[in-house]
């Protein structure tokens, strides 16, 4: 039986957390496996910053580390939060063995794609922005992010061997799916909730045929869900929070989707009605990842570079509802998508009416957004777009990116349970406030008190 | 219709590589731009009872959480057997898959970097065109050496001819080679890509 190596991964997140670890050195986010993964993932990303430019690499990092800082007056509280659910930590072991039990050899059209891009960030960081830069170069398809490219080549320390790409690939997409599974743990109000979000994803093949894959769609959705997760447990005071909110943010720069994603996470989280907690973990997410990504296409502008994919074209109306009966058509069908779609139209149309948790509706919201924002670049986008969506290879894929966070709608929309299950709610932040006591503590009290219930 | 397209369930390596991650068992391009069918009715009653569910009282809690995982699972069912027993990628077929994909994409490499690198001057295999591209990504010279990706590419193998070349996959008689001796000014850029492309 075959196996994709990832001893090398490995190997590459512990590096990667100590480089974390040293950006967010004041940060006090403690041993959580949550807070162990952020730091080797913000290092991997810190990384690919410095490739993309070194001055991007160092204003980031100190970005993050005046931002994440906790000064010496502020009390150091015991991080109460267990380690990991025991159905998280499940989970993650499923998708492992599932996604690692596998040929180490792309399958698909777009693995290759990327790991043509990660081959060459295997001979370093320089000549693979050289190579972005060159408009002349074999890069396929140019133009496009490189962040992914540099993390997968770490995760398989600079071995360009087909398998140890392989490798760099799943690692990441088990990265994502790790960070995803661990913030659900902490935020989920319900061992019902966090089971029903992961039974809502496994329920859906094509999930697990991208889990199996170095595709990057699952990631760029499980990343947005991450945003939104991490933005919530900021909220709630968590100190994880911030610094998992900054690192999903700064890893949805994988794919040109990511910057709308957490665009529509800002612009749902970060707006009315928000905490000031939530404005700024939102707002200060979106600007790394902002700063990030216009840095890398500045870059590739001056070298004329760009990719015509991604220009604005003329507003092509007439496109909108083929797009849409396709992408209706395409959702209903049974053998890629299950229900999953069905059913989170139904929670989508059900969330307006009165009485339905804020939470909920603020998952609604990020979905719709980011649901217009990428319907929205097919009509707007240049014809060549809206020829890959009619010859049906993007609306799939598209759907991967929003199933995580209808996962986590369909969830939060599960009616309450009798108050004997193992419910803990968590205060809301301006009663800790008015209360005088520490975030931290009471946002920590929930998880650790439905770990033991579970 | 394209030839390589399976219009059961992505069971040639063929099919798999060019629309597998775009769906689990249908190829969306062969019924693009169609109503929809019997399956979206099916969807939009789904839909219609996930409401009612969502927004009925008096139904135990447990009954209705109940409800929900086993329409979720129930659903799955079609496509989990397809990928496990069906598609070229269920576990007992992916080896060979794996197998012809990665001969390729080492006899490819070997190649390039024999010859220094090397360049694609026929492309009838639309499978055979991204693992190539991966097997000569990060290598470049003066002098690139030509590769010629027949229909066939994927099962056949790859073998050099004495002109120098690499001839994956068996020449038919349509096949005409370019007289072409050098690449054009970007020999590894995406060539023709009839049905499929990366990301938006």
């Amino acid at each position: 039986m075959s196996v994709v190596p990832i001893g090398s991964a490995l190997i590459a997140l512990f590096l990667g957390a100590i480089g974390g670890g040293a950006v967010l050195f004041r940060a006090r986010v403690g041993v959580s496996a949550t807070a162990i993964l952020v730091r080797a993932l913000l290092g991997l990303a810190m990384l690919a910053a410095l490739v993309v430019h070194p001055a991007l690499g160092v204003a980031l990092a100190v970005i993050v580390a005046l931002v994440t800082w906790q000064g010496r007056s502020v009390p150091v509280t015991e991080d109460r939060a267990p380690f990991g659910t025991s159905t998280g930590l499940a989970a993650i072991l499923v998708a492992s063995v599932a996604a690692l039990l596998r040929p180490p050899a792309p399958i698909f059209w777009d693995e290759s794609v990327w790991l043509s891009k990660a081959r060459v960030a295997c001979e370093g960081g320089a000549v693979l922005m050289e190579r972005a830069l060159d408009p002349q170069s074999e890069l396929v398809p140019r133009g496009y992010p490189v962040v992914a490219a540099v993390i997968e080549a770490c995760l398989a320390l600079r071995d360009d061997s087909l398998a140890a790409l392989v490798g760099g690939g799943t690692a990441l997409v088990l990265s994502t799916f790790a960070l995803f599974v661990l913030l659900l743990g902490r935020e989920a109000q319900s061992s019902f909730e966090e089971r029903a979000t992961l039974v809502v994803l496994a329920c859906t093949p094509l999930a697990w045929v991208h889990l199996r894959s170095v595709q990057l769609d699952l990631p760029v959705g499980l990343l947005v869900a991450a945003l939104v997760l991490a933005i919530e447990r900021a909220d709630a005071g968590d100190r994880v929070g911030l610094p998992a909110a900054i690192t999903a943010a700064l890893l949805l720069g994988i794919k040109d989707e990511g910057l709308v994603g957490a665009l529509a996470v800002a612009l749902a989280l970060g707006t009315r009605g928000a905490s000031s907690r939530a404005r700024r973990a939102a707002w200060i997410s979106f600007a790394c990842l902002a700063i990030s990504v216009f840095a890398f296409r500045l870059r590739l502008s001056l070298a004329g570079s760009a990719n015509d994919d991604h220009t604005l074209g003329a507003l092509a109306l007439g496109a909108l509802l083929p797009l849409l009966g396709d992408a209706l058509r395409d959702a209903s069908d049974l053998q890629t998508w299950g229900m999953a779609p069905a059913i989170a139209l139904a929670a989508c149309l059900v969330v307006v009416r009165k009485g339905t948790a804020g939470r909920a509706r603020r998952v609604a919201a990020v979905l719709g957004l980011f649901a217009l924002a990428l319907l929205g670049a097919l009509v707007l986008g240049p014809p060549q777009v809206r020829d890959f969506a009619f010859e049906g290879t993007l609306l799939d894929r598209m759907g991967l990116e929003l199933l995580p966070t209808a996962a986590l709608l369909i969830s939060r929309l599960v009616p309450e349970a009798p108050r004997t299950e193992s419910t803990v709610l968590r205060p809301r932040p301006d009663t800790e406030t008015a209360t005088g006591s520490d975030p931290a503590d009471s946002a920590r009290a929930r998880p650790c008190g439905a770990e033991v219930a579970r | 219709m394209d030839p390589i397209l399976d219009p059961r369930c992505l069971m040639t390596t063929e099919s798999l590589v060019v629309d597998g991650a775009n769906g689990v068992c249908h190829e969306p391009r062969l019924d693009a731009r169609q109503p929809p069918g019997a399956e979206s009715l099916l969807a939009l009653a789904i839909m219609l009872g996930a409401i009612s569910w969502f927004v009925r009282v008096g139904v135990p809690v447990r009954l209705r959480r109940a409800l929900l995982l086993a329409t979720l699972a129930l659903a799955a069912v079609p496509g989990f057997c397809a990928m496990l027993a069906v598609r070229a990628d269920a576990p007992r077929a992916i080896d060979r898959s794996a197998r012809r994909i990665t001969r390729t994409h080492d006899e490819v490499r070997a190649f390039a970097e024999a010859h220094g690198c090397a360049w694609i001057r026929t492309e009838s295999s639309i499978a055979a065109g991204p693992i190539t591209r991966l097997a000569l990504a990060g290598l470049r010279c003066s002098n690139p050496a030509p590769i010629d990706l027949f229909a066939d590419a994927l099962e056949s193998g790859c073998t050099e001819t004495e002109q120098g070349s690499l001839a994956c996959g068996t020449i038919d008689d349509d096949t005409r080679l370019p007289e072409q001796a050098m690449p054009p000014p970007m020999p590894l850029l995406p060539a023709a890509r009839p049905q499929q492309d990366d990301e938006p």
